[in-house]
């Protein structure tokens, strides 16, 4: 057998390819016969569903990166969202991949159902990514999705990259459909999401005049976002139309510049597009709980879930040598912890929030101050501490406000006090409701 | 074969069934504890390995022929149809893991009825090579199986919030013992240890439970990455393996190429099963002595691809076969292996351990070429070049 | 019938003890009686002798005959003009004998002399057989004596004998029944160059010429013991090609040696041109993809081979030497490696391992992806290569296979073309495929660029290049018809495959396959020449050790031990402890016995001293 084997050898190797050759040439993929799926926005319409997809439109030829493809949509609709898509399929005349599709915009239509109704698609289907960043309109995903058309191409193309850095910035929250789907179905049932939105120059111009809130700030792509941050910031706990209106101005200078460096979305057009910071959703049990729009309230929430690498605060001191001055400071190492304990049969979560390092970046004032004294320094300090533990405790008391448990409390009561938990409450919202937060915020070194 | 060698493929043999489907299942059943059930497996076969390794030794030298009785013959030869049963569908449990990676997972419309021929092949060709060569592959692929778990496992571990376990107040040990019974397929790993085992020269009872333990623990771990990863969503992943590191992607931008890492630790699986079709083939050869090996395994193989294309073609039917069905045949086979294996062992003399066995080097090295000496040399004397013959005739003409 | 007698004669001559260069210790001593063997021979006469040679020749053989007589002998030259030294020939034979024949004339002027030429002419002459023999005897022994100054003197027993020596180049003169051969070899041959196949930046230049002499010459000044052997077989029935085995006794395998002898001397074929022809025949199958037997032509790293337990094979007239067993690692090591910092060597061979891969999977991994596995591929570069490949008619795997086809036609030609046109042809392959292929929508830029990586790396490890190309295609079809699939599939049957051969009873992907720790010293990572202390595990035999290290670095030395001389003997017995395996046995040898590793012995002395 061995040596029947041995002798043939090399005819057994050629009948087995000959076999597979042929079949092989009908199964294979044919990449310049696919269409390459990078978003989908899925509204709910009369039909059904509505789904438009953003497919990356190819230009042949060897090109420069930034300039080999354009961005172009296709919408259909059907009864469901799978259905809508396979529709999609075969409309522009080539097969649909949705292996690269790297973001999902929901609509508002959608917020008044189950969400993890339509999101159930997403994470049975194969081909699309469960890791796939999910994002809200606040109208339309149809509209929103195809603003996208406008602005430089690999952020076009590439929004989950965008919102990662968005997130390590400290300017929103990268939420993919799985993590979702899976606070959805934790223990603390709510789960958060951003909201996407592109504005374009006369918009803003308009959101500034009607002080409209969730426009603070702007970043075009992910890497300007620290700056806008602090400048949405710099009203503090004042009004934020203000502070929206200047960080949507300074924003949108930066961003001008680079959408039209990038070339791609937005040649031919004169009305130019970018990213403000918007505000975050919040879902319990899969339905629509409110948002988190205050910039404070924002920036509360990135400070506890302590994902940004580096994080700007604007401070105003009341008291000493820098009493009603700005000052902007650079948090760069941080670390943030949480336990929940009973008191009184209450739950009470301690959130301690540590400032390993941090920078003086800027002082607005007139006078040039090269060194602060102890005193300034300390009072600094204690203001740090304050606009901290102020904003977290903003994020906490609005979440709570619409029975959300953005910290997830119930569920690290429910882990680590399972006896008194299942004792005293049988529902998040009773629990959420008698939780009290208390912070502790501490600074360990400031350079200025 | 070396003691090297037999570590790695106890390793390996341990941990590739147990990373493909497994996981989904098992979350499914149990949730959050399923990697209680991998500790309590743990503790069963850290207790049946010692027992495994006891049999071995003493059954080293003893061949299947241990008794003249026609009745014992029988039951002999039953013993060992139901053992070539048991890893002939073993093998087919890897040879299944493998088509769902490639044909469901990584391809989008991948014929397999006709491409599986490859694998076929590959999975005859190593099984037929012997268990030398086998254990040869797997020493030459250890470094690239391991380092490919080790980092799928540490890029899970970078999505992975451990305190998903919690609380430990919810855990039904009830549960998981009942549904221990239902996975009973994919553990008995000291079945495979007292097979090779008894191949093996001079291993050592504490570094094969090290190995063991070693490779359950990681086990553990990626279990309870992939729960707290995918949490309630965990069964409606195609398999453990393709998903641990997924998620770990996403800010790297290089796409998903820690595919390659999966294809090398599938490696193992590949191996594993032709691992499992040797003993089948062997087993069947010791009941049938008269046919060659070769033939058996090739009715082996073809057994194994019409079941894979014809019986086990949906996924549900693969679960009713494996979880309802099998379960208590694996179970009652590995009962009743144990029971004979240890009524053996001790009836059985010690072996006789001689001196220059017990003194020898522990070079593999030298291990080897005493095992290789004395089949080279007949091969090397059938493999000599025969042209002299055919020449010298041209000559005398 | 000539022919028969040639191929009798030389089937005893194989039989026969005798080579070229031995020095034949009978020829002084043990002269008494020359021995016709050749078949048909009947007599004692001189003149048979001369007339049997002269028989086995015709006009066309070119063969010289020229008859001196001196005294009342006469003595026959034979030689083939084109082969031999004519300065030589003059003034080292043919004078002397002049000389020789007027001291005769003048010794014996009664009888007179007379120098006679004649070609082509059988002079019989009875000769009775007693006092014939021992005249010619003395003859021979006085032109022996007069013709000293010429070395490598051997005698002939028989026609075959001196037929053989005199396509060998020498000069046979026959005197009666005997006959004295001289080696006047007079053909040109190469100089000592480097090898253009293995060029170092650091280390030796020598390498091997086509002549065997001077190549065993070059290994002699290397290997100055008395341990080198050097077994000569004469191979090929009308080239009678000198194969010679080299080794080193103790080192070396005695099954191996008897297995390679026992392979060359069954070797029946009419002519050996190269090297190529005995690793043929070592190889042990026919039909082989993979070589079992290594080459090299560099005499330092043929030494440094032997010195590891290899034998080493010299074929006359093939500057390639042969080495065996070979394993696969050795393709991965290069001379260059061991003159230079270990780390950079290190670094070398993951380099050219890491080559090595890509040049065989690059086109296959990339055509696969593209045909079934778009999903690993980033979106960027997913963007990039449709942009690329749009418009193009053809698939993946044909256009892969296309410029496959293109790059090795450009290589085959690029070897045979002269060199004048080369910058030509360059230039025009270039722009041909590099930029109009791509310009007119033929061909994908992706494609191009990772068929030239990998055509680049092919020659990382030149030797390997033949096999490294057929996998190249190989996996390329396979990748293209079965993607990953087929790639994982094919490489584990490939490594499958490189685990199950053996060269020579070692197995072929040793030392990672089995896993021996000593050896991967030097495998992947290469550890200074200080921790290299042992030999090859399974290729050498009982002398293992190459150096005495320190006694921490004993773990898996299985290896003898041997007594120093007693003046170090306190010292001896410290490292004999330290030394001592665990459970090994300790091959005790007498102190009288010197150790084969001189240099490490005395350096060891040295050391204890300071």
């Amino acid at each position: 057998m061995k040596n029947l084997f041995k002798k043939h050898i090399g005819l057994i190797i050629i009948l087995i390819i000959l076999l597979v050759f042929p079949t092989s040439l009908s199964n294979q993929a044919r990449l310049n016969m696919r269409i390459i799926v990078t978003g989908i926005a899925v509204d709910k319409s009369e039909d059904g569903y509505e789904v438009t997809a953003q497919i990356a439109k190819i230009t042949p030829g060897t090109n420069a990166p930034g300039t080999n493809a354009t961005i172009d949509f296709i919408t259909d609709k059907d009864d469901t969202i799978s259905g809508a898509i396979s529709k999609l399929s075969y409309k522009a005349g080539k097969v649909a991949a949705f292996s690269h599709t790297n973001f999902v915009i929901l609509g508002k239509t959608l917020l008044e159902e189950d969400i993890t109704k339509c999101l159930d698609y997403f994470i049975r289907d194969k081909f699309i990514k469960n890791s796939a960043l999910l994002l809200f309109a606040e109208e339309n995903a149809k509209d929103e999705i195809m603003k996208t058309k406008n602005i430089e191409l690999s952020v076009g193309l590439g929004l989950q990259k965008v919102y990662l850095y968005k997130e390590r910035d400290g300017d929103g929250v990268m939420s993919t459909v799985l993590n979702f789907l899976n606070n959805t179905k934790n223990f603390s049932k709510t789960a958060t999401a951003s909201v996407f939105k592109l504005a374009s120059n006369e918009e803003s111009k308009s959101s500034e005049s009607s002080g409209s809130s969730g426009s603070g700030g702007s970043s075009s792509s992910g890497e300007g976002s620290g700056g806008s941050s602090s400048e949405g910031e710099s009203g503090g706990l004042e009004g934020s139309s203000k502070g929206g209106g200047e960080g949507s101005g300074s924003g949108g200078s930066t961003s001008s510049q680079s959408s039209s460096s990038g070339g791609a979305g937005g040649s031919g057009s004169q009305t130019q597009f970018f990213m403000p910071r918007t505000s975050i959703m919040c879902f319990v049990d899969g339905q629509f709980a409110g948002k988190l729009k205050e910039d404070k309230d924002i920036l509360g929430f990135m400070l506890f879930k302590n994902k940004c690498t580096s994080i700007d605060l604007n401070i105003e001191p009341k008291e000493g040598k820098l009493a009603g001055e700005k000052l902007a400071i650079n948090i760069r190492n941080k670390s943030s912890n949480y336990s929940v304990r009973y008191e009184n049969r209450k739950p009470c979560i301690d959130v301690t929030f540590t400032i390993n390092n941090a920078d003086i970046n800027e002082i607005l004032t007139k006078e040039i101050i090269p060194e602060l004294s102890e005193e300034d320094f300390q009072i600094v300090i204690k203001t740090i501490k304050e606009t901290v533990s102020e904003a977290i405790a903003s994020s906490f008391i609005t979440a709570k406000s619409f029975g959300a448990d953005i910290f997830n409390a119930y569920e690290n009561a429910y882990k680590f006090h399972y006896k008194e938990t299942t004792q005293y409450y049988s529902s998040v919202e009773d629990f959420v409701n008698d939780l009290k937060l208390n912070v502790k915020v501490n600074v360990t070194k400031l350079d200025y | 074969m070396t003691c090297r060698q037999f570590y790695i493929m106890i390793a390996v043999f341990v941990i590739s069934l147990k990373i493909q489907k497994l996981p989904c299942f098992v979350s499914n059943a149990l949730e959050k504890d399923g990697y209680l059930l991998i500790l309590l497996y743990f503790l069963i076969e850290f207790a049946l390995i010692c027992l495994a390794m006891f049999i071995a030794k003493r059954t080293k030298d003893q061949s299947y022929e241990f008794s003249d009785s026609v009745v014992l013959r029988v039951l002999k030869n039953l013993l060992l149809i139901a053992v070539a049963f048991y890893f002939l569908m073993q093998g087919v449990l890897f040879y299944e893991a493998i088509q769902d990676l490639f044909s469901h997972i990584l391809f989008e419309n991948l014929p397999w009825t006709l491409f599986s021929i490859l694998l076929i092949a590959l999975v005859f060709y190593l099984a037929n090579s012997g268990l030398k060569n086998i254990s040869l592959s797997f020493e030459l692929y250890a470094f690239i199986i391991f380092g490919s778990l080790l980092l799928i496992t540490i890029f899970g571990a970078v999505r992975t919030d451990f305190s998903t376990v919690l609380p430990f107040q919810t855990i039904n040990f009830g549960k998981i013992v009942s549904s221990a019974t239902d996975f009973s397929f994919w553990f008995g790993d000291f079945f495979i240890v007292l097979l090779l085992a008894r191949e093996a020269k001079e291993i050592k009872l504490k570094w094969t439970l090290l190995v063991y333990t070693i490779s359950m623990l990681l086990l553990c771990l990626m279990y309870v990455e992939f729960y707290s990863i995918y949490v309630s969503y965990s069964s409606m992943q195609p398999s453990m393996i393709s998903t641990l590191s997924e998620q770990s992607m996403l800010g790297v931008d290089i796409g998903r190429i820690d595919w390659f890492l999966i294809l090398l630790s599938e490696i193992g699986t590949i191996l594993c099963s032709g691992v499992c079709l040797y003993f089948a083939k062997k087993s069947l050869h010791n009941v049938i002595p008269k046919i060659g090996e070769g033939y058996i395994l090739a009715a082996l193989m073809l057994i194994l691809y019409l079941l894979d294309i014809l019986l086990l073609v949906d996924f549900r039917i693969k679960m009713i076969v494996y979880i309802d069905c099998l379960k208590y045949v694996a179970l009652g086979i590995k009962v009743v292996v144990i029971i004979v294996g240890t009524i053996l062992a001790v009836c059985s003399k010690k072996s006789n351990q001689t001196k220059s066995e017990k003194t020898s080097q522990n070079n593999s090295a030298q291990r080897f070429l005493k095992e290789e000496k004395s089949v080279n040399q007949i091969e090397r004397k059938s493999k000599m070049p025969k042209l002299n013959s055919s020449r010298k005739k041209k000559v005398k003409a | 019938m000539s022919q028969t007698k040639l191929k009798s004669a030389k089937n005893i001559t194989k039989n026969s003890n005798s080579t070229k260069k031995n020095k034949n210790s009978k020829s002084n001593q043990s002269n008494s009686q020359v021995k016709s063997m050749a078949k048909g021979s009947s007599g004692s006469s001189s003149q048979n002798l001369s007339q049997q040679i002269s028989e086995m020749f015709d006009q066309d053989n070119k063969v010289e005959q020229l008859k001196i007589n001196i005294g009342d002998e006469s003595v026959t030259l034979f030689y083939i003009d084109s082969l031999i030294d004519k300065a030589l020939f003059a003034g080292g034979i043919l004078s002397q004998l002049e000389k020789l024949s007027s001291e005769q004339s003048s010794n014996a002027s009664s009888q007179g002399s007379q120098i006679s030429k004649s070609k082509s002419k059988n002079k019989s002459s009875n000769n009775s057989s007693g006092s014939n023999q021992s005249q010619s005897q003395t003859l021979l022994e006085k032109i022996k004596l007069q013709t000293v100054s010429i070395s490598g003197v051997v005698e002939a027993q028989d026609v075959n004998e001196c037929l053989k020596n005199i396509f060998s180049g020498f000069v046979v003169l026959v005197v009666g029944e005997g006959a004295i051969c001289y080696p006047i070899f007079g053909v040109e041959k190469r100089g000592i160059q480097e090898p253009p196949t293995s060029r170092v930046v650091k280390g030796p230049r020598e390498g091997f010429v086509e002549d065997i002499g001077t190549n065993l010459g070059l290994v002699r000044k290397r290997l100055k013991t008395n341990k080198l052997k050097i077994i000569d077989i004469f191979v090929g029935e009308k080239t009678d090609t000198q194969v010679s085995l080299v080794y080193l006794e103790g080192v070396a395998k005695k099954e191996i040696i008897a297995d390679v002898k026992k392979r060359i001397k069954n070797i029946n074929i009419d002519a050996i041109i190269d090297s190529y022809y005995i690793e043929s025949y070592l190889e042990e199958d026919r039909i082989k993809f993979f070589r079992r037997v290594g080459n090299t032509e560099k005499p330092d790293v043929f030494c440094a081979k032997v010195l590891e337990g290899r034998i080493g094979i010299l074929v006359d007239g093939s500057p390639i030497s042969l080495t065996v067993p070979f394993v696969l690692f050795e393709d991965l090591q290069s001379s260059g490696d061991y003159y230079s910092v270990p780390a950079m060597a290190t670094f070398a061979r993951l380099m050219r391992i890491f080559g090595l891969i890509t040049a065989i999977l690059a086109p296959g991994i990339y055509v696969s992806l593209q045909s079934y596995n778009y999903r690993i591929l980033p979106i960027n570069f997913l963007i990039a290569l449709l942009s690329s490949i749009e418009g193009l008619s053809i698939p993946p795997l044909i256009e892969i296979l296309v410029v496959l086809l293109l790059f090795e036609i450009i290589t085959e030609a690029s070897l045979q073309m002269p060199s004048a046109l080369g910058m030509a042809l360059s230039i025009i392959g270039a722009l041909a495929l590099g930029s109009t292929a791509v310009d007119a929508g033929l061909l994908s830029a992706p494609s191009i660029v990772i068929v030239a990586i990998s055509s680049v790396a092919l020659y990382i490890i030149p030797d390997q290049i033949s096999e490294t190309r057929l996998l190249r295609l190989l996996m390329t079809v396979v990748g293209g018809v079965i993607g990953l699939y087929g790639i994982v599939t094919a490489f584990m049957i490939l490594t499958t495959y490189l685990t199950s051969m053996t060269s020579f009873g070692i197995p072929y992907m040793s030392p990672l396959a089995p896993s021996i720790k000593s050896d991967k010293k030097d495998a992947f990572v290469k550890q200074p020449v200080q921790s290299m202390d042992t030999r090859p595990e399974l290729i050498a035999a009982e002398d293992k050790v190459r150096q005495q290290s320190s006694s921490s670095d004993n773990d898996d030395m299985s290896v003898t031990n041997e007594q120093n001389d007693s003046t170090d003997q306190n010292e001896s017995e410290k490292n004999k402890a330290s030394n001592m395996k665990k459970s090994g046995a300790v091959n005790q040898k007498s102190s009288k016995k010197q150790n084969s590793t001189g240099k490490a012995k005395s350096a060891k002395e040295v050391t204890n001293d300071v």
